[in-house]
């Protein structure tokens, strides 16, 4: 991992305007060449940003909706793990993805039936920056598993401004997969177990 | 920040692009007929060249090469190796004699840059780059406000001393104390 230039407030000089971005095939090209082997990285509206790493009741949350997402849909739809997504001028890896059965052996997936990130220091990126990401990419089913607040998030009805709805499912609750009704979450059985 | 439609990236951080990547991706021709140039590990388009802005690079390259003949490089517009992660390019480069073939220079007597206007903010962000590379004589020329503000004293925090000279005064270079620039003969001529 390359250490980042100290401190923080290096680059607040370079307008934001001024910044070159690299676009989504320049980055893929970066990445077929090794570029950023071994290091947790993805493309976001033309930079690289870092990703932080997993802690534990985050992992814990993508192991039981990976347990629980697969018995339920079975064969009708695959499960791609903290994969890259692809969408305009980025190539985020979000915890999930939910995507139609398909052969994305050359390509990444650029649609999905649904989206889920976990977010605990990454809240505010997922509920901003991320959502906007996947609005603007039509991904009809964005969820937030926010460990913060204890709820998950669902965002419908994207739109090129963002998501339309916001609805949050608090413990008690089960939310339903929009391309699949019949496959419902129980809030608590993805949270972490109350102490 | 450096990207206002990103707000929340605090949660994580950018991943700064190192001079050794950026040099390979030049060398594969990926930034062919593009003007950019590494600041801080990101990549940052240079505004182009007005005709003031050319004509001053052009007055201050024929002053400085005429006083350092032999003593001295004179490189214009052309990659300075300021960090690990910073590769600019300043508008004027003293350096010391060589070919610099295999890699561009990392240190220099003086470096130059030339703003148009005030508003051109790359200024602040360059001068703490260079300041941070130890380059110890940093002059930056403000069209819009006839001034020649030379940066000397580097840190790893900036320049510790400017000092704005005018029309009618003389700039000396630091590494050559002989050699002199008359501000009048930098800015254009006035109207």
């Amino acid at each position: 991992m390359v250490a980042a230039p100290q401190p923080d407030g290096d680059r607040d000089a370079v307008p934001a305007a001024r910044l070159r971005r690299f676009t989504g095939e320049e980055y893929d090209k970066l990445v077929a060449l090794g570029y950023f082997a071994g290091e947790k990285v993805e493309l976001l509206r033309g930079l690289i940003v870092t990703m932080s790493p997993s802690e534990p009741p985050h992992a814990w949350a993508i192991q039981r909706l990976i347990r629980l997402l697969v018995s339920a849909l079975g064969d009708r739809a695959d499960i791609r793990p903290q994969s890259t997504f692809k969408a305009l001028h980025s190539r985020p890896e979000p915890d999930l993805v939910i995507v139609p059965v398909a052969d994305y052996s050359r390509a990444h997936p650029s649609s999905a039936h649904l989206i889920i990130e976990i977010s605990e220091s990454s809240l505010r990126y997922d509920q901003h920056d991320k959502a906007a990401l996947y609005a603007e990419a039509s991904v009809r089913d964005y969820w937030i598993v926010n460990l913060v607040d204890g709820c998950i998030e669902v965002r419908r009805e994207p739109t090129p401004q963002g998501y339309r709805t916001t609805t949050t499912y608090r413990r008690g609750e089960r939310a339903a997969l929009l391309d699949f009704p019949d496959v419902t979450i129980a809030v608590d059985d993805v949270l972490p177990p109350p102490r | 920040m450096v990207a206002r439609d990103l707000p929340a990236l605090a949660a994580s951080g950018f991943r700064p692009l190192t001079r050794v990547e950026y040099d390979k991706l030049v060398a594969m021709g990926c930034f062919e007929g593009e003007k950019v140039e590494l600041l801080e590990g990101v990549l940052v388009t240079m505004s182009p060249s007005g005709p003031r802005h050319a004509a001053t690079i052009q007055r201050l390259s024929r002053l400085i090469y005429a006083a350092l003949l032999g003593r001295a490089e004179l490189r214009v517009q052309m990659p300075f190796a300021a960090s690990p992660h910073a590769e600019p390019e300043p508008d004027v480069a003293v350096v010391a004699p060589g070919d610099y073939d295999d890699d561009h220079p990392a240190a220099a007597h003086l470096l130059v840059e030339v703003a148009d206007s005030s508003l051109d903010r790359d200024r602040d962000a360059k001068a703490l780059i260079y300041a941070r590379a130890g380059v110890a004589d940093y002059w930056g020329v403000n069209l819009e406000d006839g001034v020649v503000e030379v940066r000397r004293e580097p840190t790893a925090r900036g320049y510790l001393s400017v000092t704005p000279f005018r029309r009618g005064q003389r700039v000396a270079l630091l590494a050559f104390a002989d050699v002199s620039i008359a501000v009048d003969d930098v800015l254009p001529p006035p109207r």
